[in-house]
């Protein structure tokens, strides 16, 4: 690695641990309530399948994308810190790598506990299933590091909840009119190879969401960032 | 010691209800350069240009003769922003702050930094929430000045504070200007902050420059009160 290299990961490891360190007791605190949330939900509505278990721990996780957006973008803008990162020698990359970072470790942190708190079969007997939902997960926390950014709070909240309705709901309509291409599609996922597409597809789309972050950072002056 | 020079050409700034410019001049090292100029003139947004804050619709910034594209962040090594108020992470400590920035500069001076907390009386197990506002300009120039930074940008960094703050601040601006031969552009609505830190003035009205002139040469300083006629003899 050449030294160019290193300042860069040297940069994107301080932002990275500067928003560990001021979110710390938040993340901590995020964990242990969506535990105590599952847990209460299951005691309450115990599940009757392994499958119902992974469903709403899937959207507790997903739910918990807020609350790392919320620390990780929609602070930093209203406190206009933002401002004070643009002074400093850092790149929007920088920025926006050490975010993507954070929520990713967020992500994995939090699905990581609460899976192995109540479905550790799951995890064990199907560990590719597992990391493809997690990559779902740390889609759409992208996609929510994007929309709070450049979008309004109530507007970046809602953005990316319709998205993942209207992808529910395609698939609901498409099991109701076109039943066996939904049943193609479980197959496929059941053999492996459409995790793997599918896997092949959330990467591109994190990556995406990077550039586009990037590039529209870029773009903007920086008072048109913060509140 | 490489000297550094600022020059602006032809810079053009559009906002809906505010054109700020075309402005062109130059700023010599080891010189400090006062903005003067009622609210809403264009100082604030000179200031962001020249820090890589706002993008400029037309015009060059040119830092040792080259020309700095938007968002050309290694520049950024080079120059020091402070704000009016500085916005910091409230939850760190005065030595975290610095750490972060420390790790975010290449050449970052550890001495120098802990010599002006010091010297600032600053207690670096202090949090930045917990700092008054002179505390926390003075807090927000140490981590901007640690660096070694030859283009100083200060935004009305004086407003509001008190007499004792304002004096150990123009202490620090005028010793680094004179030691580092570095470029300074201060905005203030106090002539004693120009009289006392700066070279050169320039006066902002309406968005464009009405005034360029010396104010300091060899032995000679035009003191505030004449400043001051400068700045109204301009505007009537």
């Amino acid at each position: 690695m050449n030294m160019e290299w290193k300042a860069h990961a040297k940069k994107t490891l301080a932002l990275c641990f500067k928003d560990f360190y001021l979110h710390r007791l938040e993340i901590l605190g995020a964990w242990a309530g969506l535990c105590l949330f599952i847990g209460l939900l299951f005691y309450a509505i115990p599940p009757k399948s392994v499958q119902q278990q992974v469903v709403a721990l899937v959207q507790a996780n997903l739910f918990m994308n807020l609350v790392y957006s919320e620390y990780l973008i929609y602070r930093e803008k209203t406190k206009g810190t933002f401002v004070w990162l643009r002074s400093m020698p850092l790149g929007d990359a920088h920025i926006v790598t050490a975010k993507f970072a954070v929520l990713a470790a967020c992500q994995i942190g939090g699905y990581t506990l609460s899976l192995g708190l109540f479905a550790p079969l799951f995890v064990l007997q199907l560990p590719a299933s597992a990391l493809v939902i997690l990559l779902a997960m740390i889609c759409v926390g992208c996609m929510m590091l994007n929309t709070r950014w450049f979008f309004n709070q109530r507007m970046g909240m809602v953005i990316p909840v319709g998205v993942i309705v209207l992808l529910l709901g395609a698939y609901v309509k498409l099991k109701e009119h076109c039943p066996w291409i939904a049943e193609k599609l479980s197959e496929g996922w059941h053999a492996g190879g459409l995790k793997v597409a599918v896997a092949a597809v959330e990467i591109a789309w994190i990556l995406l969401m990077w550039h586009l972050m990037v590039r529209l950072l870029g773009r903007r002056d920086t008072p048109r960032l913060v509140n | 010691m490489k000297l550094h020079s600022l020059g602006v050409r032809d810079l053009v700034k559009r906002y809906e209800g505010f054109h700020l410019g075309p402005l062109a001049f130059d700023l010599a090292p080891g010189r400090a350069c006062g903005l003067l100029g009622p609210n809403g003139s264009g100082k604030t947004t000179l200031l962001n240009c020249l820090a890589g804050q706002v993008r400029p619709d037309a015009g060059e910034i040119l830092w040792n003769g080259r020309d700095i594209p938007w968002g050309d962040w290694r520049y950024r090594e080079e120059i020091s922003f402070t704000l009016e108020t500085p916005i910091l992470y409230e939850d760190l400590s005065i030595g975290q702050t610095l750490r972060f920035a420390s790790s975010i500069y290449a050449t970052w001076d550890g001495p120098f930094a802990l010599d002006w907390l010091a010297k600032m009386k600053l207690d670096p197990k202090k949090r930045v929430r917990a700092l008054s506002k002179g505390m926390r300009v003075k807090l927000s120039l140490i981590a901007g000045l640690a660096h070694g930074a030859k283009l100083l940008l200060l935004d009305e960094p004086t407003a509001g504070l008190d007499p004792d703050a304002r004096a150990d601040i123009q202490e620090l601006l005028r010793n680094l200007v004179r030691e580092r031969q570095a470029c300074l552009m201060i905005s203030s609505h106090l002539f004693e902050d120009i009289e006392s830190v700066c070279d050169d003035l320039i006066i902002l009205r309406q968005g464009r420059i009405t005034l360029t002139s010396a104010i300091r040469t060899h032995d000679l300083q035009v003191p505030a009160s004449g400043i001051r006629n400068l700045y109204f003899s301009v505007s009537e």
